[in-house]
C-alpha cells in the first residue's frame, strides 16, 4: 500500500460522519474526548471539530445535550480551526465542552451538533466508563483518543492556539514552597518572599516578588519597592526580559497561578528594624474592577552589627562578603618626587567596599583612587570585582616599603571575620638631584632663596610643630567612680534625715497623745463609777452602811454623768426624774434611779438597816450603773 | 542502692561540680586576659605605627581600641596625635582637625589636669581658627547658658554631697529646736531654716547635674562646619557650628542628633559629631 493510499484510508476511517449537501460538500465532523475512563469528579473534555471547504459557510451554533450521570461544567468554547491535510485546506470551528461525572458507571454522551446551511449536523456519540475517584494525580493521557482505543491519535491541533483538551496538562505544577497560609485577596495579590529576616549591615538579603492570581487580569503600571535603607541590586541578568517558570501555589486553601515578577539583592546600610518596602502594581479585571492597586507585604528585616568581639582593626561597617585582594605596583623604580600607580583589586561576592584602608604614612602621599568595577548577579549572589587605582607620590629617597592593603570583612558563611591582604612590597626611589647653583649655601642665590623662603622654617610652616610627643605606655588612670547615691538611693539619702525627724516627731506626738488619753481615762466618769461601786462592795463586806450608801450614790452620779453628761448632784431628787428624762433617759430608768437615791438617803441615816436590804440596794445600784454605762444617751443619739 | 554506690555517686557529683567551677573560673579569667592583651596589643601597635609615621595604621588601631570600649586618656591622646600626623603629612581628610580635637577633649574629660592634652587642644583649635579666617570666616565664641554654667560649677558628686549635707543639717536643726536647753534650741532655730534654704538650692542642682549626665553627652564637631536644622529638618538659619567645637548632644532621631551649642539648639547629622567617652 502506498503512503498516499494509507493516509487516505486513515482519513476515511477517522471521518465519523460526512453528509452531502447540495452544491457544497457536507462538513467533516469529528468528535473527540480527552479520556474514556474519567474518574468521578474529574473534569474531562469533549470536542466537536466541524470543517468545511474554504469559501463555504462556517458551521455554527454548536450544541451538546447533557448526558445522564454527567454535567456540563463549561462550554461550548468555540474557536476557529484551519486544517491542511495532504495539501488540502479545511476551515471550520472547534467546539469544546467540559464535563464532570457525578458517579461511577458507563455514560453515553450524546453526539454534539452544529448548524450548517440551515441544517443541524451531529458528530458521534461517545461512551465513557466513569470510575471511582482514586485520588491519584491526573493522568497524562492522550486527549485525542477516540472511543474504540488507540489508532486515531496523531492528528491533534496542528495550528496551536488555545488547546482546551490539554488544560490539565498545560497547568504548571503546584509549588509547595510558595504556599501561603492566607490569601490577602481572593483573586489577585502580590507577595514578597525574603530568604532571611535577620542580617548584619552589608549582608545580602534576597527578595523575590510574585503575583498570585486566579482570574484573567490586565497588568497596568508597576512600581518598584522603595528600599531606602538598603543598597539594591537586581538579580535578573536581563531585567525586564527574564522570566522564570510560572507555577501554581495554594494560598488560604485556594489554588492560584503564580507569576514571578522580580528578584533583588538588598544590602542593609544601617542597623535597626528596616523595611524592605512594597512593590505596587495596578490591575484591571472584570472581577476586581479597573485600575485596582495591589501592594506586596512590607517585610521588616532586623539588622544588627557583626559581633564586636574579635572585630579586626580597620573593619568598616558594611564590608560583608567573601573577598580577596590583589595589587599591582608600577613602576618599582621612580625618581625622587615621582609617582607610581598602585592598583588594588577586590574580587569576590557580597557588599563590595567603597574604600580600602591604604597604608598611608608620612612621606608617602596617596591620591584619591579611581574606581572601576564589574559587579553583577551571578547565581543569585552579587559577585565580580572592584578595583581602586591610586597614584602614589613618594617624598623620600631610597627603598620605601609601601606596606600592605588590608580588607577586614565579615564572612557571613563562616560567620567569622576575615582579613584579605595584598602586600605592596617595596619601591626604589632615586636620590634627589640637586641643582649645584642652589645647593651651594654660600652663593648669593642660595642666600636670597633662604631669605625669601623663611617660611620653610618648620616652626613657622608646620602649625603642629610644637605638638607634644606621643605616649608609648598607658599611664595610671582611675575611671571615675560610679555615684554612691544614684537614682532611688539618691532620693532616699536626701530625704532620709528630714523624714527621720518627721517620724521622730510623729512618734513623740503619738506617745504624748497616748499618755494624755490614759490620763484622761483615769478621771473618766465610767472609771469613777466603777471605782465607786468597788468601794461600795468593799464597804458591804465590812458592814459599813454609810460607806456602802456613799459608794452607790457616787457610782450612780458618775454613771449618770457618763451616760447623759448631766451633773446630777446639784439636782433635787424631786426634779431628778424630769431632768433625766429631758436628758434622754427612759422614764422607768429615771424613776428607778430616783427611788434608789431616795433609799440611799434613808439608809444613810438609818443604821438599823438589815443586811438583806443593804445587799439588795447594792445589787440594784450595780445593775443601774451597768445599765447606764452600757447604754449611754450620747451614743443613742 | 547500696551505701558504697551512693557514696561513689556523691563523690562523682561533687568532683564534677568542682571541675565545672574551676573550669568556669579559668575560662572567665582567660577571656578577661584575652581582652586585656587585645587592648594592650592594639595600643602598642598604634604607638609603634605612630612612631614610624604610619598614621593610617595608627588611626586604625586607636579607633579599634575606642570601638571596643577601651577608655583611657593616653589612648585618646595618642589617637589625637595620629590625626595630627595625618594633617601634618598633608593627607588629611575633612574633619581630621575635629577628630583630633575630640580625642584631646576626651583626654581632658578623663584626666582634667593633663597639661599636654590641653596644649595640644589649643594648637588644634588655633589651627581651626586660622583655617576659618583664611576662608573669611570669623572665629565663633560660644558661651554656655547660665543654667549650664551654674550646674557646671561643680561635679554631680559635689552637688549631691552638698544636698545630702544640708539635708542632714536641716534634720539636726529640727531636732535641736526641740531641745529644752535654750542655747541648743536657738542653734536649731537658726540652723534648720538656713540648711533648708541651702537644701532647696543644692537639690535642683543635683537633679540637674544628674539629668544632664543621663540625657546628654559631650561631643565635638568633626566636619568643617555644620548647620543646625529644626525638628522638621528645615535649616534654622543660625550661624554654622565650626569644626572642633564642643557641643552637648541629646536625643538621636534617625540620622539626626540633637545638639546644644551655647544657647542654640537644633539637629545635625549624627556623623558630624564625635561623642566623647562618658
Amino acid at each position: 500500500m502506498s503512503t498516499a493510499r494509507f493516509v487516505s484510508a486513515c482519513s476515511a476511517s477517522i471521518a465519523i460522519l460526512s453528509v452531502g449537501s447540495g452544491a457544497w460538500a457536507e462538513p467533516d465532523l469529528k468528535t473527540r474526548i480527552s479520556t474514556t475512563r474519567p474518574e468521578v469528579g474529574e473534569p474531562y473534555t469533549i470536542q466537536l471539530s466541524a470543517l468545511v471547504q474554504p469559501g463555504e459557510p462556517v458551521p455554527g451554533d454548536p450544541q451538546l445535550k447533557a448526558p445522564k450521570g454527567a454535567t456540563i461544567a463549561s462550554g461550548p468554547n468555540v474557536g476557529q480551526s484551519v486544517v491542511v491535510v495532504n495539501g488540502a485546506a479545511r476551515v471550520g470551528i472547534d467546539a469544546t465542552w467540559q464535563l464532570v461525572s457525578n458517579g461511577p458507571g458507563k455514560i453515553k454522551i450524546p453526539a454534539p451538533t452544529v448548524l450548517w446551511a440551515g441544517r443541524r449536523f451531529a458528530g458521534q456519540a461517545v461512551e465513557v466508563d466513569v470510575v471511582k475517584a482514586s485520588g491519584r494525580p491526573r493522568r497524562n493521557n492522550n486527549p485525542f483518543l477516540l472511543p474504540g482505543g488507540p489508532g486515531f491519535g496523531g492528528f491533534g491541533f496542528p495550528f496551536g492556539g488555545f488547546d482546551p483538551l490539554d488544560d490539565e496538562q498545560r497547568l504548571p505544577p503546584v509549588d509547595d514552597k510558595l504556599e501561603l497560609p492566607q490569601a490577602p485577596d481572593k483573586h489577585v495579590f502580590l507577595h514578597a518572599k525574603v530568604d532571611r529576616r535577620t542580617a548584619v549591615v552589608g549582608e545580602q538579603i534576597t527578595v523575590t516578588f510574585y503575583l498570585y492570581y486566579d482570574i484573567n487580569v490586565n497588568r497596568d503600571e508597576y512600581h518598584d519597592a522603595e528600599s531606602s535603607d538598603f543598597l539594591r541590586h537586581s538579580l535578573l541578568t536581563d531585567p525586564g526580559a527574564e522570566r522564570m517558570r510560572d507555577s501554581r501555589a495554594r494560598a488560604g486553601g485556594q489554588t492560584f497561578n503564580v507569576k514571578f515578577l522580580d528578584r533583588v539583592a538588598l544590602f542593609p546600610l544601617r542597623t535597626g528594624d528596616l523595611h524592605i518596602g512594597s512593590i505596587r502594581q495596578y490591575f484591571t479585571a472584570r472581577e476586581i474592577g479597573s485600575h485596582v492597586l495591589r501592594e506586596s507585604e512590607d517585610i521588616v528585616i532586623r539588622v544588627t552589627e557583626p559581633p564586636r568581639n574579635g572585630r579586626p582593626a580597620g573593619y568598616k561597617l558594611g564590608d560583608v562578603g567573601r573577598f580577596s585582594v590583589s595589587a599591582t605596583v608600577e613602576p618599582r623604580k621612580i625618581p625622587f618626587g615621582g609617582t607610581l600607580a598602585v592598583t588594588a583589586r577586590v574580587s569576590g561576592n557580597g557588599n563590595f567596599p567603597q574604600a580600602l584602608g591604604i597604608p598611608e604614612r608620612t612621606g608617602v602621599e596617596w591620591l584619591d583612587p579611581e574606581k572601576r568595577e564589574s559587579i553583577s548577579a551571578q547565581g543569585g549572589i552579587i559577585a565580580g570585582y572592584r578595583s581602586f587605582g591610586y597614584v602614589v607620590r613618594i617624598k623620600e629617597a631610597g627603598t620605601v616599603d609601601l606596606g600592605k592593603i588590608d580588607l577586614p570583612h565579615w564572612d557571613p558563611t563562616s560567620r567569622k571575620y576575615q582579613i584579605a591582604s595584598a602586600d605592596l612590597g617595596t619601591v626604589e626611589v632615586l636620590p634627589e638631584k640637586k641643582d649645584p647653583l642652589t645647593s651651594s649655601a654660600g652663593s648669593p642665590t642660595a642666600a636670597a632663596s633662604a631669605g625669601s623662603s623663611g617660611a620653610n622654617d618648620p616652626a613657622t610652616v608646620d602649625p603642629f610643630a610644637n605638638m607634644p610627643g606621643a605616649r608609648t605606655t598607658l599611664g595610671s588612670y582611675q575611671p571615675p567612680p560610679t555615684p554612691v547615691f544614684d537614682g532611688p538611693r539618691l532620693y532616699f539619702a536626701l530625704g532620709a534625715p528630714p523624714f527621720a525627724y518627721a517620724f521622730f516627731s510623729a512618734g513623740l506626738a503619738a506617745t504624748r497623745r497616748i499618755r494624755s488619753r490614759r490620763a484622761a481615762g483615769a478621771v473618766s466618769p465610767e472609771r469613777l463609777a466603777n471605782a465607786a461601786l468597788d468601794d461600795a462592795t468593799k464597804a458591804r463586806s465590812t458592814g459599813d452602811v454609810k460607806a456602802v450608801c456613799g459608794g452607790i450614790e457616787r457610782a450612780l452620779h458618775h454613771a449618770l454623768k457618763a451616760a447623759t453628761d448631766l451633773e446630777s448632784r446639784g439636782i433635787l431628787l424631786d426634779e431628778l426624774v424630769d431632768e433625766l428624762e429631758n436628758a434622754g433617759l427612759a422614764e422607768d430608768v429615771a424613776a428607778r434611779i430616783q427611788t434608789t437615791l431616795e433609799e440611799i438617803s434613808t439608809l444613810r441615816y438609818a443604821p438599823e438597816a438589815t443586811d438583806a436590804s443593804l445587799e439588795d440596794l447594792l445589787k440594784r445600784g450595780q445593775m443601774l450603773v451597768r445599765e447606764l454605762l452600757a447604754n449611754p444617751v450620747r451614743d443613742r443619739g | 542502692m547500696t551505701p558504697s554506690r551512693s557514696q561513689a555517686d556523691l563523690r562523682w557529683v561533687t568532683g564534677s561540680l568542682a571541675g565545672l567551677f574551676v573550669g568556669t573560673i579559668l575560662l572567665t579569667s582567660s577571656l578577661a586576659g584575652a581582652e586585656d592583651r587585645s587592648s594592650d596589643t592594639l595600643f602598642r601597635e598604634g604607638t609603634e605605627a605612630l612612631a614610624k609615621g604610619e598614621f593610617a595604621t595608627a588611626i586604625e588601631r586607636f579607633e579599634a581600641l575606642s570601638d571596643m570600649g577601651f577608655v583611657h586618656p593616653d589612648a585618646s591622646y595618642d589617637r589625637g596625635l595620629a590625626y595630627v600626623a595625618r594633617l601634618r603629612a598633608g593627607a588629611d581628610r575633612p574633619g581630621d582637625l575635629g577628630r583630633a580635637a575630640a580625642a584631646f577633649e576626651e583626654t581632658l574629660h578623663l584626666r582634667p589636669d593633663d597639661i599636654e592634652a590641653d596644649r595640644a587642644l589649643d594648637i588644634v583649635r588655633a589651627e581651626v581658627t586660622k583655617r576659618r579666617s583664611r576662608r573669611g570666616k570669623d572665629a565663633t565664641t560660644v558661651r554656655p547658658t547660665l543654667d549650664r554654667v551654674i550646674v557646671g560649677l561643680a561635679s554631680e558628686r559635689t552637688w549631691s554631697f552638698l544636698a545630702l549635707l544640708t539635708s542632714i543639717l536641716f534634720a539636726i536643726g529640727l531636732f535641736l529646736r526641740r531641745s529644752p536647753a535654750s542655747g541648743l534650741s536657738v542653734t536649731g532655730r537658726v540652723l534648720a531654716p538656713t540648711a533648708f534654704v541651702f537644701f532647696l538650692i543644692f537639690l535642683p542642682l543635683t537633679l540637674s547635674a544628674r539629668m544632664l549626665r543621663q540625657t546628654t553627652r559631650t561631643a565635638v564637631v568633626v566636619t568643617p562646619e555644620v548647620h543646625l536644622v529644626d525638628d522638621s529638618g528645615t535649616a534654622m538659619g543660625t550661624d554654622a557650628i565650626s569644626e572642633a567645637q564642643l557641643v552637648e548632644t541629646g536625643e538621636i532621631r534617625g540620622g539626626l542628633i540633637h545638639v546644644r551649642c551655647g544657647s542654640t539648639e537644633g539637629w545635625i547629622p549624627t556623623g558630624s559629631v564625635r561623642l566623647l567617652a562618658p
